[in-house]
């Protein structure tokens, strides 16, 4: 167990080093996997084993901002990052992000950080995790529809319109973004990258849940693509996140170096992962990672709410957290090794074949 | 010299390197300058503790990062970029073209 003796505000707590390098590595693979920096899972979960809010969201975003350049420099190596339009939306990140952190800490003043954080964090993941999967079962069943007609399946597919119409937006200066293939306004790329920093300011996230589907849905990005340049934007995101929190005395550095050694090696998996899936696996892993961690949410919030009387609520969301950590590793290991048997001729599920790439 | 040699000679610089940052924030949390440097924040010396968290997790990031690309290319794992579009051509077929003197 480590303790964190002469911090203020954290005295008493205890957390034990494994569980922080495990909680590191398996964020690690869903973060490179799906391009996000897994604060929603790491902020709740660092609540829920002790951490005040405030500490639990300043921590995680230095963690965050470490384990992106992880993540990055191996999307980089795989052509998996636009660097353009990463930097065009953290532009407007940057301003959103000082709002959010000024939000959390009045929020903290007044006494209700935990439920606010934990509140807005249910609304976002519950409604965006809907729409996504609703968008990729539809995107699955083209797919299959293709592999019906004994057609070349392409690396990725989705029918959300919305994008077409956003490139439609002829308000100057239209940027094109030739590694992701799209053109948009510069005022959208902006009005985007200030929504995202609100979120990592006030949620202690990377953006990462929000920024993934508004690159794939909003402006026609392929999801692998969408995936490396989400972790680019979060090196940025999450770093002026974690300095703002820093000079706010929100960051335990020991508790984000441990988790980051763990993490290194996760983040590896995950991104070699995307070598071998279409993007529907990424949309779904995404969507069910957002459903999962809504529900865990719901079940801290009730405990808080009921003034931790419910005993067995506090236990429950615990155990959630834990649960869909390992339940969304083992999805993404789950592709991976049918993937893999595809590869070598073995038979796998119908409906994996067109979740995974041959060759 | 050949490529995995190359990669071997960088991954043991790495891994010294790595282990030199983890002794040292081991250590500094021990003697509990990591705590002295939190309250330095409320002396308005908060540059301080921006300045080493922000340099620790660039520095354990950057490190970690390369270390395991390093150990992917010492294992032999060799790491091709992803086609994204049916009409790209592969990363193999540019250097090819490139070597042929037709890149534009």
């Amino acid at each position: 167990m480590i303790t964190f003796p002469g911090i203020p505000g954290l005295e008493g707590v205890e957390i034990s080093m494994p569980l922080l390098a495990f909680i590191g590595f398996t964020v690690g693979i869903v973060s490179g996997f799906i391009g996000v920096g897994g604060g929603y899972m790491l902020t709740p979960a660092l609540i829920i084993f002790g951490f005040p809010a405030n500490f639990a969201v300043g921590t995680g975003l230095a963690h965050i901002f470490g384990n992106s350049i992880v993540a990055s420099l191996r999307h980089r190596k795989l052509g998996n990052v636009d660097i353009k339009l990463g930097g065009l939306m953290v532009c407007g990140t940057i301003p959103g992000i000082e709002l959010g952190v000024r939000l959390l800490n009045w929020c903290e003043e007044i006494g209700l950080v935990d439920e606010m954080v934990l509140g807005a964090s249910l609304a976002i993941l519950s409604f965006t995790g809907a729409f996504i999967f609703w968008e990729t079962r539809r995107s699955k069943r083209k797919m299959d529809e293709i592999i019906r007609r004994g057609e070349r399946l392409p690396k990725d597919i989705f029918v959300s319109g919305i994008s077409k119409r956003i490139q439609q937006i002829n308000i100057p200066p239209l940027i094109y973004f030739p590694k992701s293939r799209s053109r948009i306004s510069l005022w959208v790329g902006l009005c985007i990258g200030v929504f995202t920093g609100v979120l990592v300011g006030f949620m202690g996230v990377g953006g990462g849940f929000v920024i993934v589907p508004c690159l794939i849905y909003l402006i026609g990005v392929p999801s692998i693509i969408a995936v490396g340049t989400s972790l680019f934007q979060i090196i940025i995101s999450a770093g002026f996140g974690a300095a703002r929190h820093t000079m706010s005395g929100n960051v335990v550095i020991y508790a984000s170096f441990i988790m980051i050694l763990g993490a290194c090696v996760g983040t590896q998996i995950g991104v070699l992962a995307t070598r071998l899936v279409r993007g529907p696996s990424v949309r779904f892993v995404l969507g069910y990672s957002m459903f999962f961690g809504a529900a865990g949410i719901a079940l801290k919030l009730a405990s808080i709410l009921s003034a931790e009387k419910v005993y067995w609520l506090n236990l429950t969301a615990k155990g959630f957290i834990i649960g869909q950590m390992f339940l969304l590793v083992g999805m993404i290991l789950a592709l991976v090794i049918m993937a893999l048997m595809s590869r070598r001729g073995h038979h796998i599920p119908k409906w994996a074949e067109s979740l995974v790439v041959k060759d | 010299m050949t490529n995995k040699k190359k990669a071997l000679i960088w991954l043991i610089i790495l891994a010294v390197s790595l282990a030199f940052i983890i002794w040292h924030t081991v250590r500094w949390h021990k003697m509990g300058v990591h705590a002295k440097i939190s309250e330095s924040i409320k002396v308005g010396k908060s540059y301080i503790a921006v300045i080493y968290n922000l340099g620790l997790m660039a520095a354990l990031g950057i490190l970690l990062g390369f270390f395991m690309e390093k150990v992917t290319q010492v294992i032999g794992y060799e790491v091709k970029e992803i086609k994204h579009f049916e009409d790209e051509e592969p990363a193999g077929a540019r250097t090819g073209a490139a070597r042929e003197g037709k890149a534009r």
